[in-house]
């Protein structure tokens, strides 16, 4: 229950007079600032620090598109947003590697398992197709009405000897996301949706290669969907703070657990006791993707992961036990320092409000302790205020925010 | 006139007693012969549920772990390893363990002490035009050298009160109401 369900309808002719009469200040404000009032110029303001990330590929470089893998749970045309993907990053100056010859090798290898490439195909397809890095994208989720909905998490991978993630970003858009005046936003085309996901991800992808080693103002990271400028290539910084509710609401940190030191760190997929199929895998992924951010933590790709949990023959039927984390953590296997690993009991992005709720569990190879332990639950109408403004329309942007403030925490 | 006045508080204050002690419940057992400053780590095992709430045992039993290791007075082993040592027993029951049972599973985890967790209620109780959330919860504490059981609580939180009668609401949503009735029995834990 909450003010959008709630409010009478004096209450919201009270909201909207309240709008009204703030918008013109606003206005007023946003009408001084020049065009040539740039990032800098808000640098100076708010005295923020300033961020510079060099990506450790270019765009000359030959980039592999992997077919989608889908987490949907349902049908979904994985081609077409293929295709859709691959004509943007063409868009955007990308080296593609032509669909012939990765079928070619992929049929060759026999890869089935899309969301990532084990050691040996990874090494392969860098020598055999010249491929320096490939594209693996996920479908979390797609709905073609009531309403249209399109989920997508990405990541590039550098490929050859160790496989290593270069970029990842996700993005999520809802038919009735941005309804605007009478609902005249509202998107009913879900192929609308695909064309707009597909290239929100490939500029995200372009601008972290072009502008990369550019400084930015760390106070952009506040920012970092897709769509948004720069977001994609900030690491946490000191300014970066996500909203307070999403947070974790219970946390246990050993004393072990440091701040000033680097973590290799492998993110096994959460143990899904919620009735949306795939949702512990998509949750790990959200981890990655905001991991990969934090200076703090050098993320395994999932797909080597993947490959060494297969070669121990790991069951986990309620996560990871201590021998597990200790034979992941092994020198001989992963060496990391630090297994992820946690429980979903929520994922709800079927209909009406989103819900999510998980426990994240972090051990320590080396010593076999348990040194983190917390539980997130949210849902997507926390923030209104009045009207909708303030709601979060899918499970993938609330799962999103949750994994970055845990994170947040993880990190402070 | 007066002494009619006398009766009828007389009447109250008797009444208010039986009320009060009506209300007052003592659910929280303690082995007195026992030293809870000993135990360091324990394995919390999967609760009972005798709710109609799927997973409600394992959304409990999961918060219950992070508080009680929040707390930072013991060390609870993840739930991966307590799964391991009781998948290497083989005929384990998490439900009602012999104390013959706790003490190999101990010898497996390498713990002082296993707790048990029944989850009686997780759901919405309706008051006829008014609903809210409960959650009902008792817990056991068994030491392993000994196999007895050295502290057990309960606790019931949430349900149609009197201002949900009054004003509607519909009550604190489930998780509140979950990290509610834990906090209270850490209390009784921890007192």
């Amino acid at each position: 229950m909450n003010c959008s369900t709630s409010c009478s309808s004096r209450t919201q002719i009270a909201c909207g007079l309240l709008v009204l009469l703030v918008l013109p200040a606003c206005a007023a404000t946003a009408g001084k600032t020049t065009p040539g009032e740039g990032a800098a110029a808000r640098v100076g303001s708010d005295g923020s620090s300033e961020i510079a990330v060099v990506a450790p590929v270019d765009k000359s470089a030959l980039i592999a598109v992997l077919p989608i893998e889908n987490l949907s749970g349902g049908r979904a045309p994985l081609e077409t947003i293929r295709g859709l993907l691959v004509s943007k990053l063409r868009e955007n100056g990308f080296q593609l590697l032509d669909d012939e010859a990765l079928g070619e090798f992929m049929q060759r290898y026999r890869v089935r398992n899309t969301g990532g490439l084990n050691a040996a195909v990874s090494r392969a397809i860098h020598e055999e197709t010249g491929a320096d890095a490939y594209l693996a994208t996920s479908l979390e989720a797609y709905r073609d009405s009531d309403p249209a909905i399109v989920s997508l998490i990405s990541r590039l991978v550098q490929d050859g000897e160790r496989s290593r993630i270069v970029w990842m970003d996700g993005v999520s858009l809802s038919a009735g996301g941005h309804p605007g005046f009478l609902g005249l936003g509202v998107v009913e085309d879900p192929d609308i949706l695909l064309d707009q996901a597909t290239r929100c991800l490939a500029d995200s992808l372009g601008r972290s290669l072009r502008e990369a080693g550019e400084p930015i103002p760390a106070a952009l990271a506040n920012s970092y969907y897709a769509c948004n400028p720069r977001a994609d290539v900030v690491a946490l910084s000191s300014e970066r703070r996500g909203r307070a509710r999403h947070r974790p609401r219970i946390i246990f940190r050993s004393p072990a657990i440091r701040t000033d030191r680097r973590y290799s760190v492998a993110v096994i997929p959460f143990l899904n006791l919620s009735h949306r199929s795939h949702a512990g895998k998509i949750t790990a992924l959200h981890f990655v993707k905001h991991l990969i951010r934090s200076a703090q933590f050098t993320v395994v790709d999932p797909g080597l992961l993947r490959e060494q949990l297969l070669k121990y023959r790991v069951v986990m039927e309620a996560g990871p036990s201590l021998a597990n984390a200790e034979i992941i953590s092994s020198d001989n296997s992963l060496g990391v320092d630090l297994v992820f690993s946690g429980t979903v009991f929520d994922y709800q992005d079927a209909a009406g409000i989103p819900k999510v709720e998980f426990s994240l569990k972090i051990i320590e190879g080396g010593s076999r302790q348990l040194v983190w332990s917390s539980r997130s639950h949210n849902d997507g109408e926390e923030g209104v205020v009045f009207f909708d403004v303030g709601r979060i329309y899918t499970a993938h942007q609330l799962a999103s925010d949750m994994a970055w403030g845990t994170v947040e925490a993880l990190t402070r | 006139m007066k002494r009619q006045h006398g009766s009828v508080e007389r009447i109250i204050a008797s009444f208010l007693l039986i009320l009060v002690a009506g209300c007052a419940s003592d659910d929280v057992y303690f082995e007195p012969n026992m030293d809870f400053g000993s135990l360091r780590t324990v394995a919390v095992l999967p609760f009972t549920n005798l709710t109609g709430a799927e997973e409600a045992a394992e959304r409990v039993r999961d918060t219950f772990m992070g508080m009680l290791l929040a707390t930072g007075a013991l060390y609870v082993l993840p739930p991966g390893e307590v799964a391991r040592g009781m998948s290497k027993l083989g005929r384990f029951s998490a439900e009602g363990p012999s104390s013959e049972q706790i003490k190999q599973l101990s010898t497996i985890l390498d713990v002082e002490g296993v707790i048990t967790g029944v989850v009686r209620e997780y759901g919405t109780v309706r008051s006829g035009s008014t609903s809210a959330n409960i959650v009902s919860i008792s817990l056991q504490l068994i030491d392993v050298s000994s196999g007895i059981v050295v502290w057990s609580a309960s606790s019931t939180k949430g349900g149609v009160g009197i201002l949900d009668r009054l004003i509607g609401g519909g009550g604190d949503p489930m998780d509140t109401v979950t990290v509610k009735a834990i906090n209270e029995l850490l209390d009784k834990l921890f007192e």
